[in-house]
């Protein structure tokens, strides 16, 4: 006779253990139900392999077993989670520093402008123009020419300092990403090993996919995963970040091995440093490949800038938003140091530049001031506005008497001048009212003659032409030909109005995009909890069934017993 | 969507109610300040909304000028009307002294109120505004007109009789004119050259008043006493041609500047009407490019805290109704 009885109780305890196992399982999905990047699991139930009862008995089954806990993950909508984290964050990024400049060009009235600042200059020029002696109106247009060039030094060192502190935002992003590289890699050896053994290993699974999220909302990287189930993570350009166990390390550098001589400055004089990954004495430049991934580092490096030529001297040249408002200011001021200067310095009657018309025509300003003194200088200040330098000998190089753009140029080009651009450093050349030469030499006859009339204000009056006049603002890789000063300012706004709206744009499309990807994710991997509840209903019940065929089981026996 | 777990629902009603809040927050912003636009990234014509913020700046500054410029000639207007009075006034004496029923002694003794009014035209030629000599050029911190023991004549040698006003040319600037910007690529003069007005007018004073003192008139010191009964008539005619000489300063000098100063004038009146046009359409197209529209933007607001209300009132009902509540 075939024994059947053991059969039944054991097949009952199995019923038993299964579905205690399943019910753990919802369990722990019900526990971390708001645990990030939990992938819910689901008990997978097998019938136990057969054994042939002894004697001659038919396979009656033999109970149910766990076979595994699987992760309901789908790599796909991982990989499109992981872009979409990376965009949300490199937009946000830029969104949240664009702002700032933004800032500094306020229509509202509330905050001066450059724009403002210039009106309020041109306007001082005008009212002394009809009272050329009066020392108060004197007085107002040194203090809107002071205006004027702290606003423009603190619209610039403003981009410079958000330029700046991008770069040293750097290096709290390169340490986390290092840091959650070792983490990522020294979670593939533990994988690897759990699975050799059998079984999967979710809970380091889904660490690791925490790991890989949070390093999305850094750098952008492809995922391919080995056989041994570790991932090997690798940049566009294939540089690989995390091969198995191994993570590489990134270096932040403002010298690197591969730059002959200096590298180009940054707006404030600075340096802007290089991602590197360091051979043992030779890096390797990663800097343009996380420029062009995803992330905060892609979002910092894109507004920040970086230069595709680094033997580049200016900060103009580098690419990014910051720089190209700088080089409108930097423009701009190149202008008030040469096109504004030479009309104070006199331009001929028929208002051609000084270096195309003979010297011997010109009108120049009077060469006395209020008190009968020889006016202001030239190259010493350079003019009305002027660039405050400890070590710049001579300015006027080359030696024209006049103010040009080659002389700037070449103050630029002289390293030692510790010069690399004029925003920071312009200053209006006087202080004292008296000096402002307000009139013209009387006529052709007593030209450069120590000879001027109070009252006369003919200067100021040629002065107010620059309104209309139409120059060329260039720096860098900016050019804005044929326009009025206050042609180049509304270029400025426009630029910096439709930057921050782009940037806006894109904040909030990423953001709507990553809450599709999300969602899309955890359409399928999320814990739901009318699901789980209802799941556990269903497991209890099998439980509540197998725990009653023990009892029955139990029953027999002991009457099987009972028999004897 | 096959599947909505909590995190999803969560997810997204946070995210609806922060945008609900960042809308309430903006048009809260706009009813507040009545801006729409108050930076750059607000707008996509925000250039040209600074274009005209310059115009409107612009108008201010040119306004001060006008009304300064307007104040200086305004001034000049009154000078030149007291000339005119003085022009008359002295024609009348002149025309009285002529007639040769009056002797000599008559004449000298009229002659007092003559050269009263000829040092009374060198207060005018001097007059100053601001504290500057209106009618010095650009040299306007010395008098036009000044007389002192070496312009004087010798005969005689004291007396109102004896002092010569001269018109100070040597002073750098002194015939230089102000231009003044009132509008773009509009300018107008301020002030006249002194002796261009005056000149001719003080001349004829002079000669009439020593004419009718008993003395000839030349260049000084030149001059010499009239000799009584024989150079009477010769007396006559040097009044008569004294009184020529005052039409002359009246239609070549002070006619023509009355007729300019009002031609400047009605300048800086049309000047001025079409900054108010300027100002007045900038500050409209300012408005609408910028300022927020005060019922679009209550009415905004109002429906974005409804909204938000709604999303916050949803998202509790919604997340609160779970399984849980069943078994």
């Amino acid at each position: 006779m075939t024994n059947y009885s053991s059969k039944i109780l054991n097949n009952s305890v199995s019923g038993l253990t299964a579905n205690q196992a399943a019910l753990a399982t919802i369990g722990n999905n019900i526990a971390n139900v708001n645990t990030p990047g939990y992938t819910r699991r689901t008990a997978v139930l097998e019938t136990r392999p057969g054994q042939r009862s002894a004697g001659t008995g038919v396979d009656v089954g033999s109970g149910v077993q766990v076979a595994d806990v699987s992760r309901a993950s789908d790599q796909y909508l991982e990989a499109l989670l992981r872009d979409s984290i990376g965009s949300k964050a490199q937009d946000e990024l830029k969104n949240d520093y664009i702002a700032r400049i933004d800032d500094l060009f306020d229509l509202s009235g509330t905050t001066p402008t450059i724009g403002s600042a210039l009106n309020s200059f041109f306007d001082s020029i005008n009212q002394l123009s009809l009272n050329p002696s009066s020392i108060e109106l004197r007085a107002n247009v040194i203090q809107r020419g002071n205006d004027l060039t702290s606003t423009i030094q603190l619209t610039y060192n403003t981009i410079a300092s958000t330029q700046d502190e991008l770069d040293r935002r750097l290096t709290s992003e390169i340490d986390n990403v290092n840091s959650l590289a070792s983490q990522i890699a020294e979670l593939n050896g533990t994988i690897s090993q759990r699975e050799a053994a059998g079984g999967l290993a979710a809970d380091q699974r889904d660490q690791r996919d925490n790991l890989l999220n949070k390093l999305s909302e850094k750098i952008g990287f492809n995922v391919v995963e080995d056989s041994n189930g570790m991932v090997n993570l690798t940049l566009d350009n294939g540089f690989p970040i995390v091969g198995g166990t191994n993570a590489r390390t990134l270096s932040l550098t403002g010298n690197p091995t591969f730059a002959t001589g200096t590298v180009p400055p940054s707006l404030s004089g600075g340096v802007l440093r290089y991602i590197v990954y360091d051979y043992g004495g030779s890096e390797f430049d990663l800097t343009n490949s996380l420029k062009n991934s995803s992330g905060t580092i892609a979002g910092i490096l894109q507004l920040r800038g970086t230069n595709s030529n680094i033997n580049a001297t200016s900060p103009f040249v580098a690419d990014g938003a910051l720089v190209a408002v700088a080089s409108r200011v930097e423009a701009f001021t190149r202008q008030l140091l040469t096109e504004v200067n030479h009309q104070y310095l006199g331009k001929d009657a028929n208002g051609i530049e000084i270096d195309e018309a003979p010297a011997t025509t010109l009108f120049e300003p009077s060469a006395v001031d209020l008190n009968g003194n020889p006016a202001g200088g030239f190259l010493n200040p350079f003019g009305l506005f002027d660039f405050s330098s400890l070590s710049v000998t001579p300015k006027d190089n080359p030696a024209d008497g006049r103010p040009t753009q080659s002389d700037l140029d070449n103050v630029l080009a002289d390293t030692s001048s510790g010069i690399t651009n004029f925003s920071s450093k312009i200053v209006f050349a006087f202080s004292d009212p008296t000096r402002l030469a307000a009139g013209l030499d009387i006529d052709v006859a007593t030209q450069n003659s120590v000879t001027g009339a109070q009252g006369d204000g003919r200067n100021m009056t040629n002065f107010l032409g620059l309104k209309n006049r139409e120059v060329d603002f260039t720096s860098g890789t900016f050019a804005l030909n044929d326009s009025t000063f206050s042609d180049s300012f509304s270029e400025m706004v426009t630029y910096v109005g439709n930057t921050t709206s782009a940037y806006a744009l894109n904040a909030k499309v990423s953001g709507d995009s990553f809450t599709a990807a999300a969602s899309r994710r955890d359409e399928v991997s999320a814990v739901s909890l009318d699901e789980e509840f209802t799941r556990l209903i269903q497991y209890q019940k099998a439980f509540q069934a197998s725990a009653r065929m023990v009892k029955i089981a139990d029953d027999l026996l002991s009457q099987i017993v009972g028999l004897i | 969507m096959t599947r909505v777990s909590e995190n999803q629902q969560a997810r997204r009603f946070v995210s609806q109610i922060l945008e609900n809040k960042r809308q309430v927050n903006r048009f809260g912003y706009e009813v507040s300040s009545g801006l729409k636009v108050s930076q750059p990234g607000d707008s996509s014509v925000s250039g040209t909304i600074t274009r005209f913020q310059q115009s409107v700046d612009n108008v201010a500054s040119y306004k001060a000028v006008i009304a300064e410029a307007k104040s200086s000639i305004e001034l000049q207007d009154n000078v030149m009307n007291q000339m005119n009075e003085i022009m008359i006034r002295l024609k009348e004496v002149a025309a009285q002294a002529a007639n040769e029923t009056n002797g000599a002694e008559t004449r000298a003794q009229m002659s007092e109120e003559v050269f009263q009014i000829r040092d009374q035209i060198a207060v005018l030629a001097n007059t100053t505004y601001h504290g500057r000599y209106l009618y010095g050029g650009a040299a306007d911190d010395t008098p036009p007109y000044y007389q002192n023991a070496t312009t004087a004549y010798t005969n005689p040698a004291t007396g109102p009789e004896s002092r010569h006003w001269v018109f100070d040319a040597a002073a750098p600037g002194r015939t230089v004119l102000r231009d003044v910007q009132i509008n773009d690529d509009f300018f107008i003069t301020t002030n006249t050259v002194g002796s261009d007005v005056f000149s001719t007018a003080m001349q004829a004073a002079e000669t009439l008043g020593r004419s009718m003192k008993g003395y000839a008139t030349g260049t000084p010191p030149a001059g010499n006493a009239y000799v009584f009964p024989a150079d009477f008539a010769q007396q006559t005619l040097d009044i008569k041609a004294a009184m020529d000489q005052l039409d002359v300063a009246r239609t070549t000098q002070i006619i023509p500047e009355r007729t300019e100063l009002g031609g400047k004038l009605k300048r800086i009146e049309a000047a001025e009407s079409l900054l108010e046009l300027t100002k007045t359409t900038s500050q409209e197209v300012l408005a609408r490019l910028q300022n927020a529209d005060e019922a679009e933007a209550a009415s905004n607001l109002a429906l974005a805290q409804t909204a938000l209300q709604a999303s916050y009132s949803v998202t509790a009902k919604i997340l609160n109704d779970s399984i849980l509540n069943y078994i």
